[in-house]
């Protein structure tokens, strides 16, 4: 049997876990990696991997102290890095790295850096690190994550040597949902399309009641959308959006225990501005996350009306509302269904140019009801 | 946990390991300070990942155990505290400080998450007098660079050998040597050591009669009292200094290191904006003129009579890195070798080679 167990974890990336095992086997990693593939398809855990696997005795167990000192986070010497300023990394955190480069390691024979979210370099601070990047000490890793290779600077990426992560297929995705969350296939493929796919997420989705009952909403009010008039349209965008913002409490009591937590050890005058401002860019994403999980449930519903309207009944992913699609899909032609699709994927990109919420949603809503109330 | 100590004591121990207390916010657990009591003995522990410090001292240990407090806190409590025994007691998520009438709880963190203090076995150690240890520091640690870009700078080569103990620095604008022969010490080590982690081993230590210097893979380890120091080593190779240092020279001036410094500093006042200090030796009148000129402000002249071989030499150099090497050097006199004006010009005790400063000039317009 073998006993490389953190490859294992990646289930989804075989391809990719066995590059990097195979690197690590014939000691070839490169001093710079760029980690690229959509969020939640195993980028961090593959770091991490990488990270056993270099300072095991036994190749990456999985289960040694040093192993899980790695996974809990507590390696003092595996870093993991994400930016503090309001959208970028600040130059300070640069430094800090670079400094710590040039020590030598504390326990283990190499140093390895987890840069998250690599497209959020702006110039001063990748400028500062690009002499780091390019020609690290010889025991140093430096591996980047970002979704988007485009968006990387080509300086940063031109640096590194880019490993491509490949989406997770459905089915794939569901079987590791219901492995992790223990919800049925029907639950796990609809949580799956609310959160286009993303494992994590949807395994939140699940836990969370208050964005379950978001995504309730969501598909009572499509459901009615065809009956409903113009005001009822905008009361239900509102709702939808209060629907949206409900789970950031739980969020927000966290943070507010975290800086109490932070001011009661360090004393009143310390410095809380980082902190604040990395649970201000969280919840802004949360809420961004929250609203994109609307549109998604928005555009999974109207993928399923496709679906069944073409008689591909097995491909519904929220079939606990099987019966309102029926009725829609009756009458629903292809190009009407693609474009009620695409005022769903319009409200997205709205929202991510600092369009109003509430009037991208309003205006997705009243698209989607002509397209349903005509739908030849 | 429950323990009893002499505030004193108590307040020197967190003296020493707030040192190593971190400020960065994303680890609260490193601004904390691990107390552990066992064996009538509180063990204190202090980390930044970068230095690590551990002391103890002797306490009245009623239950044994160990907990994080938060070190800022922590020292302001028990500086402001009378002078009597302190009583520390874990509570429910929490620790109670109490002296006297005063009583004090602050919370605390779990000592299980606290970093692993080092496990560090020094392939040998060189003991050294305390004092001679921190005297060289002293001297060396004025030329450490600050400037991250290129790190090794940022260190102090130590070097034993020969029973001689070397301490190099350097910022590239000057570069400080300083050798002391100790008796009895054998074995050599060398290495870089972080110049802030090597100035506060120096302070601590002042104290203690001996400083014991250890080396690994990758730590530097100083024991002094019942203190240890642990400092991550600095990557990469100290450059070859010995090929800086001229072995010839056109011209030596030797003169009084006191009157040296004071006419410094006054011809300084005019070299604003680091403007150059020039030095203009006369050998036939065996005169120095020290002068700066700052543009739109004035001027400054001064001679002093000096001991001269070699020949007339115009040249000028930074006034604060001219006032740093002549301030850490010791003696009554002070030699300054002088091989052109566009060569380094060497800072160094009138008699011997152990101390050795060297200097860039300023090219003169």
């Amino acid at each position: 049997m073998s006993r490389l167990c953190v490859w294992d974890e990646l289930p989804a990336q075989t391809r990719v876990a066995g590059y990097l095992s195979r690197a690590v086997a014939s000691d070839a990693v490169s001093h710079a990696y760029l980690f690229v593939g959509p969020t939640g398809s195993g980028k961090i855990t593959a770091a991490k991997a990488l990270a056993c696997a270099l300072f095991c005795d036994d190749g990456g167990c999985g289960s040694c102290p040093t192993c899980r000192r790695v996974l809990s986070g507590f390696h003092p010497d595996v870093h993991e890095v994400h930016p503090e300023g309001a959208a970028t990394y600040v130059i300070q955190q640069i430094r800090d790295i670079i400094h710590d480069v040039h020590l030598k390691p504390v326990q283990a024979r190499r140093k390895i850096y987890i840069v998250g979210e690599a497209e959020r370099f702006d110039a001063p601070s990748a400028n500062a690190f690009l002499k780091t990047l390019e020609e690290p000490p010889d025991n140093v890793v430096i591996i980047l994550m970002t979704r988007s290779y485009d968006a990387v600077m080509p300086t940063i990426a031109s640096r590194c040597q880019v490993v491509r992560f490949r989406p997770i297929p459905p089915s794939v995705a569901e079987a590791l949902l219901v492995q992790r969350s223990g919800a049925d296939t029907a639950q796990a493929r609809a949580a799956l399309a609310a959160a286009g796919g993303v494992v994590p997420r949807a395994e939140d989705l699940l836990g969370s009641p208050g964005r379950l009952a978001a995504r309730d909403l969501a598909l009572d009010t499509l459901k009615r959308l065809a009956v409903m008039d113009g005001y009822d349209i905008l009361e239900a965008a509102r709702e939808l959006l209060a629907a949206a913002k409900a789970p950031l409490d739980e969020v927000k009591s966290v943070h507010s225990d975290e800086l109490e937590e932070h001011r009661s050890l360090l004393g009143k005058q310390s410095s809380t501005k980082s902190l604040e401002d990395r649970q201000k860019r969280e919840l802004t994403s949360r809420e961004r996350e929250g609203l994109s999980e609307i549109i998604g449930v928005t555009e999974s519903w109207l993928r399923d009306c496709l679906v069944v309207s073409q008689g591909a009944d097995a491909l519904v992913g929220n079939t606990d509302v099987a019966d309102a699609l029926v009725e829609v899909a009756a009458v629903i032609t292809p190009r009407a269904a693609l474009t009620a699709i695409s005022a769903a994927e319009t409200a997205r990109k709205r929202i991510t140019y600092n369009v109003s919420p509430q009037l991208a949603i309003e205006a997705m809503l009243f698209d989607i009801q002509e397209v349903l109330r005509c739908p030849r | 946990m429950k323990v009893s100590i002499a505030r004193a004591e108590l307040l020197e121990t967190l003296s020493i390991v707030s040192k190593g207390l971190s400020s960065r916010t994303t680890l609260p657990i490193l601004s904390g300070v691990l107390l552990s009591a066992q064996n009538n003995e509180l063990g204190l522990n202090s980390t930044d990942l970068e230095i690590s410090i551990k002391t103890a001292s002797k306490a009245r240990t009623e239950e044994a155990g160990s907990v994080v407090v938060p070190g800022k806190l922590i020292t302001d409590i028990v500086r402001s505290l009378p002078e009597a025994a302190v009583s520390i007691e874990t509570v429910q998520g929490g620790a109670t400080i109490s002296c006297g009438q005063s009583s004090f709880t602050v919370k605390t963190l779990s000592a299980e998450d606290f970093p692993k203090f080092p496990d560090v076995v020094p392939a040998n150690t060189i003991t050294l007098p305390a004092d001679v240890f921190a005297g060289v520091v002293h001297q060396v640690s004025r030329a450490v660079s600050r400037d991250e870009t290129r790190p090794i700078l940022t260190g102090v080569l130590v070097v034993v050998e020969e029973g001689i103990l070397r301490m190099v620095a350097t910022d590239s604008y000057r570069l400080c040597v300083r050798e002391v022969p100790v008796e009895g010490i054998t074995g050599t080590l060398e290495a870089v050591v972080p110049g802030r982690a090597i100035e506060d081993v120096a302070r601590l230590a002042a104290s203690s009669e001996t400083v014991k210097i250890g080396v690994s893979e990758n730590q530097v380890i100083f024991s002094f009292g019942s203190t240890t120091f642990i400092s991550r080593r600095i990557e990469g190779a100290f450059p070859n200094y010995r090929q800086l240092i001229p072995k010839d020279q056109q011209t030596r001036i030797t003169l009084g290191r006191q009157e040296f410094m004071e006419a410094v500093k006054r011809v300084s006042l005019m070299a604003q904006h680091s403007a150059p200090l020039r030095l203009k030796v006369a050998v036939e009148d065996r005169l120095l003129t020290l002068s700066a000129q700052t543009q739109d402000i004035g001027e400054a002249v001064e001679s002093l009579e000096i001991e001269v071989t070699g020949e007339d030499v115009e040249m000028a150099f930074n006034h604060a890195y001219l006032m740093d090497g002549i301030s850490v050097s010791e003696g009554d006199k002070i030699a300054l070798e002088i091989v052109s004006p566009l060569k380094p010009g060497v800072l160094k005790n009138e008699t011997g080679e152990e101390f050795t400063y060297l200097l860039m000039p300023v090219r003169l317009g």
